[in-house]
């Protein structure tokens, strides 16, 4: 008995945030925990649970933020996640967030839960903007209704935060089970269902009820646990029992205004994902931004290159032995400093990517591009996890967990790498300012287009070659559009952004220091092992026209492709640390073999730790080999007709 | 605002915007010679254009058309203040004036801005239902 009660009380200290993608848990959370996780006006931002703690009074709570879910299936595995943390883990309260303007969804999730387990809190969250759409929810009727704790919230503004707080804290005993009965026919069945489960000690921990509903809805996963498949399927019918006690609850604790016409949302929507005008306006705005990241950027980069000429020039003048000398201000801080130089590119890209996403367009970006993408056999889901990518390569491929169908998944990871990553923006900017003067910055959205139209024809690719069938259709809410709030979008960007500067700090300085050393020995120049590695590659680079220290900066750029920025620099710069310095290599290429360059460095070999997350994602090397060697081979295709095309113009 | 208001200011947002469109793929007026910012421009054009060719008994689908134009403007003129302020501040930072009338494309931003007028009385329309 004493164990059985210290077993609950343990049980207790663990909170699980449960709701349907972008309701806004990851705000509570936050909230909660004081924690600050990167939060976003689009549905999946959430890909594998979180962990906080609350303390409130004397009171000290893990809070586990889990990936949101429309269901309790588990047809993906961002929900298998949240399932199997409920079934297994047996948090001691499962908080449900529910979205204030859209509660029926909500309560359909709800009620799942509350089919499996007890002591489940509701918080109704961005109830200030139902507010202002004219809905008024009476929280008590609801609780009464439900027989659970109701509180009702906004992160946005903090309201309701210390009653929710206080709420989890106190005792949180609420009824079992939901109140409802299905049909007398799923019933029996139920009945029925539940006698077998019984007698099988092995399903002693699950609750009968639950496992049986989920056999009658054909629930694979409780098809395998349970060992037990049916010929029926009552999925249909348990759904709309489930919607017709949410209706009756909703009729009496909802009060608002009859919608007439379009909201504001909509209207904008209308436009936004026009069949035609969609596109045009997704290309406008990426175009706009990369525009904007190399023209705003350009004043902030000169001021950094001014710091670090300065600072090389002070330790140039007193290290009196030579190769110390060049090893720290060549290639330390000029390794260095050539990537910091290109600090505010990428906070400046985060900056709008982070605009973008907290408005909520991206998924209508999704919604435009699921068209054209359908027809390549992906989905315009794949198409949120690339549009990650413009981000970071390897958070693109976390996100492919939201993606159900197993095979699309996987061809997401494989072309995901293609999607041009911030790491690969300083390279661009550097060759592209070198060459293309004013017109870089329509170089580099031609890279970002192309970036695109690569990785949706390798899809294609790849799914005619190796996986045959239809791709999921794009099943996906459209988030209302929202002011961006500042604190939002600043943390955002500095979330982002601050893991360039972490490899700044880390990867890029030791690779510098590396490179330097190459570089420096056993002679500078010509006769280092640099030259040695660059020239012994040489041959197979004759037809695209690098010389031997880009061949070299390309085999360096595998660890990380700021890496490329810190290589050149130190084959072609001078003393003085500067992002734009490589006058020497406009003497030994052309602009079309530049071009070409900075085509091979969009497609070529995935970095290191991209490399590493498709393994850990797919649980395989053979898709870790065709990444490296695909990517290879479209690399050098594309960036060869790059060359012979910009050769003949 | 009647049918026939709206049919007006989206012909004057379309054409304006069309106008300007062509304006900075010749650099014709005040600005210099930038077809990508041309292909922009024309884009935002076709926005209000494509709110003339919707129903005339929907109003509700114009005025979204005039919402998303004139925002869309607005963004525009933003766009090129920020242009605008980082070659001054590039200039200002290697000691050389590096602004030029033809740089500030004074069209543009004058006309983004004059616009977001019908940005906000489209916006007021949908908030307040007033068709």
């Amino acid at each position: 008995m004493e164990n059985h009660r210290d077993e609950i009380e343990s049980r207790k200290s663990t909170i699980a945030l449960l709701g349907n993608p972008n309701v806004g848990k990851t705000s509570i959370f936050n909230a909660l925990t004081g924690s600050r996780q990167v939060v976003a006006n689009w549905p999946g931002v959430t890909v594998e649970k979180r962990a906080g703690v609350m303390k409130h009074h004397s009171h000290t709570v893990d809070v586990v933020d889990l990936p949101g879910t429309y269901t309790l299936g588990a047809t993906s595995l961002d929900e298998k996640i949240a399932r199997d943390f409920l079934v297994n883990e047996k948090p001691g309260v499962a908080m449900v967030i529910g979205d204030a303007v859209n509660l029926e969804r909500s309560l359909y999730l709800l009620l799942q839960v509350l089919e499996l387990r007890g002591d489940v809190v509701l918080a109704v969250n961005s109830v200030d903007e139902a507010r202002k759409a004219g809905f008024e929810i009476d929280k008590n009727e609801l609780s009464k209704q439900l027989g659970i704790p109701v509180v009702l919230t906004s992160a946005v503004t903090g309201e309701g935060i210390e009653e929710l707080k206080n709420t989890l804290v106190k005792s949180t005993k609420s009824s079992s089970h939901v109140h409802y009965l299905f049909s007398d026919e799923v019933e029996a069945h139920l009945r029925d269902l539940s006698e077998r489960i019984r007698g099988n000690p092995s399903l002693a921990g699950f609750d009968e009820r639950w496992l049986s509903i989920k056999l009658l809805e054909r629930d694979y996963e409780v098809q395998k646990i349970t060992g037990i498949t049916l010929d029926y399927d009552f999925s249909v019918e348990i759904a709309e029992t489930r919607y017709k006690y949410i209706k009756r609850i909703l009729s009496t604790s909802v009060k608002g205004k009859e919608k007439i016409g379009w909201n504001f949302s909509e209207a904008i929507d209308h436009v936004m994902t026009h069949r035609f005008l969609g596109i045009l306006i997704f290309l406008a705005v990426m175009y706009i931004i990369f525009q904007l990241t190399f023209t705003i950027s350009g004043p902030l980069s000169i001021m950094i290159e001014e710091l670090l000429g300065g600072l090389g020039r002070a330790f140039g003048g007193f290290i009196g032995v030579d190769w110390l000398r060049s090893l720290v201000v060549e290639g330390i801080i000029g390794g260095v400093g050539a990537v910091l130089v290109f600090v505010p590119n990428i906070f400046i890209l985060f900056l709008a990517l982070g605009i973008l996403e907290e408005t909520g367009y991206l998924p209508r970006a999704a919604f435009v591009i699921d068209r054209p993408m359908y027809a390549m056999k992906l989905s315009g889901r794949s198409f949120i996890s690339m549009l990650l990518g413009f981000g970071c390569n390897v958070s693109s491929i976390m996100s492919t967990r939201s993606i159900s169908e197993p095979k699309e998944r996987i061809v997401t990871i494989l072309v995901s790498p293609f999607i041009s990553c911030s790491a690969r923006l300083p390279v661009y900017v550097l060759i592209a300012g070198t060459f293309f003067g004013s017109r870089a910055g329509v170089v580099i959205f031609f890279l970002y287009v192309l970036s695109i139209v690569i990785t949706v024809l390798s899809a294609l690719l790849i799914n005619k070659l190796f996986f045959k069938g239809e791709p999921s259709t794009l099943i996906m809410e459209l988030p209302r559009y929202r002011k961006p709030r500042l604190s939002s979008i600043i943390l955002y960007t500095w979330n982002k952004g601050r893991h360039f500067l972490e490899k700044a700090g880390t990867i890029i300085l030791g690779a510098s220091v590396v490179i330097w050393f190459l570089s420096y020995f056993p002679s500078e120049g010509a006769g280092s092992f640099a030259a040695i590695i660059g020239k012994s590659l040489e041959p197979l680079f004759i037809p695209l026209g690098y010389t031997w220290e880009m061949i070299t900066s390309l085999v360096f750029g595998i660890a990380a492709k700021e890496v490329i920025v810190s290589s050149l620099t130190t084959f072609f710069g001078n003393l003085s640390v500067s992002g734009s310095s490589l006058g020497a290599i406009r003497t030994l290429i052309t602009p079309e073999v530049a071009l070409s360059f900075l085509v091979f460095v969009l497609l070529y070999v995935p970095c290191m730790p991209t490399l590493a997350v498709i393994k850990n994602e797919t649980g395989s090397y053979k898709y870790v080999l065709f990444s490296v060697f695909y990517s290879l081979a479209v690399a050098y295709i594309v960036a060869l007709i790059v060359r012979i095309v910009g050769g003949l113009l | 605002m009647r049918g026939r208001s709206i049919t007006f200011w989206l012909i004057f947002g379309g054409v304006l915007f069309a106008a300007l469109s062509i304006n900075s793929f010749y650099g014709l007026l005040l600005t210099d010679h930038d077809p990508f910012l041309a292909i922009i421009i024309g884009i935002n054009s076709a926005i209000y254009f494509f709110g003339i060719v919707e129903k005339k008994s929907n109003v509700r689908k114009r005025y979204s058309h005039l919402l998303v134009g004139s925002f869309f403007s607005y963004v525009l003129s933003i766009y090129q203040v920020l242009v605008v302020f980082s070659v001054w501040l590039e200039g200002l930072l290697i000691s050389s004036c590096l602004l030029t009338i033809e740089v500030l494309n004074l069209p543009l931003i004058v006309s983004g801005f004059a616009i977001s007028f019908l940005f906000d009385f489209a916006k007021k329309q949908f908030e307040t239902n007033s068709f």
